[in-house]
């Protein structure tokens, strides 16, 4: 089995499990012990476990849904699955928060909260509303925990794209739909640059992430639960723009990375950044640059120059594929001719 | 005779101590209660200013306090970080009935300390501050009720004990 576990996971399996474990160690005793007995190809594929109270507990296992029967069997029959109780739910947000609400009352709010290991806990119950903004999350009543990727490797290709030369790197920007691996691809770009590489004959360089919602990082206690290299700093749950500024002041990083841009404090921020001589590495949702240009913020930086490099992503064939790699005369020269167009 | 002077003398000795016995009870109660308090102002700048998880805030605080309440921190927080997923009310009630001395503590006190492992952790920061302000509220009612008991009752045992010793000394001579 361990063999056969090997060809699927590669020399990886031992870390498989490691994460496996960590992930379910917020998970009931009596639901933890019935999943550390799925066969063990089941158990390191695990890649999401949802509880919702009164339904039945679903698993993601090489992306393949399934229900948890009460022997502890993989099942696709609903009837013969597990049900999850309320205790389940509350159980499992007091493991996931470590009796600690306080000490998490932004994640909560933000949805979620990043335990050991660097994986993901969504919740969901009845949200609390003050002066029009999330309070807090009650009566949690849906708890979905992700198990945290790491894709050493993947950037290659846009490594190619964005290194200039030993010490140079393009401000570039990742436009990806949503769940087409941005995240994943931003991370690995770090650690190759902040280690350097011998392949792509870029040195290594001193990198600083401004992880707001804790994606990059996947920051526990103020730990990087991801590997960023070591030549990288991370001021975890900061906004972006104000966590710029400071990252720049305090640690005088060659590059600066941030996820998701879109805010017009982020714009003012990215020119800032420029404008002190560090290099920007970030990320926008969107599915081309016609798209994200349609974004007054986005569009205004693409329009002043800030970025020279722009990566597309897609999840065609699979996710994290490269659809594109634009230069920024690229780009303008596609707006001024959609302009002309219209 | 020489055997009923050490008779006497014995007896004596014994019952002067059981006085002092007793009157060093309610004495270790006003210190335990304030080392409770001590503990909280602890806990609080842990929980409060310092935002750590309550595993890591117990741990810290029961290294820096004085008293049981240091073991009972320790073992809550050893038994937290075994990841059982019982209720930290049930954990904290657990420890307080397995740690705290009843002959020391009046049931009113262990009540209180029991009770603070209902609310700890859950809700925010500010409601956390608010719950440790009423905890040491209720703790420093205590403290009062203790402390004068104590100023009543100790060096009367002391004198008690004493007294009793010399007046069966004297029967017995």
């Amino acid at each position: 089995m361990v063999t056969k576990d090997k060809e699927i996971y590669g020399n990886n399996i031992d870390n498989h499990i490691r994460k496996s474990n960590e992930m379910l160690n917020i998970i009931p005793r009596e639901i933890r012990k019935k999943i550390l007995n799925l066969p063990r190809g089941a158990l390191v594929g695990i890649e999401e476990i949802r509880l919702r109270v009164n339904k039945p507990l679903m698993l993601t296992i090489n992306n393949q849904e399934s229900y948890l029967n009460k022997s502890g069997y993989p099942t696709k029959i609903v009837s013969n699955a597990l049900i999850v109780t309320e205790t389940d739910i509350k159980t499992c947000f007091r493991l996931a928060t470590e009796y600690s609400t306080y000490a998490l009352e932004e994640e909560i709010k933000n949805g979620f909260i990043t335990i050991k290991g660097g994986h993901r806990v969504g919740i969901c119950g009845k949200s609390v509303i003050q002066s029009g903004e999330i309070k807090t999350i009650k009566n949690i009543s849906s708890i979905n925990v992700r198990m945290a990727k790491e894709v050493l490797g993947c950037s290659s290709k846009a490594l190619d794209a964005i290194i200039v030369d030993e010490d140079t790197v393009h401000n570039t920007l990742i436009i990806s739909p949503p769940q087409c691996g941005k995240t994943t691809l931003l991370r690995d770009i770090v650690r190759v640059l902040s280690n350097g590489s011998l392949k792509h004959g870029f040195k290594g360089c001193k990198i600083s992430v401004v992880d707001e919602r804790s994606e990059i990082g996947a920051c526990y206690n103020g730990v990087p639960q991801n590997d960023l290299g070591l030549r990288t700093d991370v001021l975890d749950g900061c906004p972006k723009a104000l966590g710029m500024m400071t990252m720049i002041r305090s640690m005088s990083p060659s590059i600066v990375v941030t996820d998701e841009i879109g805010r017009d404090e982020d714009k003012y921020a990215l020119k800032e950044a420029i404008s002190a001589g560090v290099t920007i590495l970030t990320t926008v949702h969107g599915y081309s640059v016609a798209d994200i240009m349609r974004r007054g913020v986005i569009s205004e930086l693409i329009r002043d120059g800030v970025f020279s490099k722009f990566i597309i992503l897609s999840n065609k064939p699979r996710v994290g594929s490269i659809r594109e790699v634009l230069d920024i005369e690229d780009v303008l020269r596609s707006v001024k001719e959609s302009s002309y167009a219209s | 005779m020489l055997v009923r002077v050490i008779l006497g003398i014995v007896i004596m000795i014994s019952t002067s101590l059981i006085g002092f016995i007793k009157a060093m009870q309610y004495e270790t109660r006003v210190k335990e209660i304030d080392n409770v308090i001590d503990s909280i102002n602890v806990l609080e700048t842990e929980v409060v200013y310092y935002q750590n998880t309550l595993p890591r805030a117990l741990k810290r605080s029961g290294e820096r306090s004085k008293g049981v309440i240091s073991r009972i921190y320790e073992d809550v927080a050893v038994t937290i970080d075994a990841k059982e997923g019982e209720t930290l009310e049930s954990i904290w009630g657990m420890n307080v009935n397995l740690h705290l001395d009843r002959d020391v503590l009046g049931t009113d006190d262990i009540e209180i300390i029991a009770d603070f492992g209902r609310e700890l952790g859950l809700g925010s920061t500010k409601e956390q501050s608010k719950y440790f302000d009423y905890m040491k509220h209720l703790l420093k009612q205590q403290r009062k009720i203790a402390y004068d008991e104590m100023l009543k009752n100790s060096g009367l045992y002391r004198k008690l004990g004493v007294l009793l010793g010399i007046s069966i000394f004297v029967i017995i001579i």
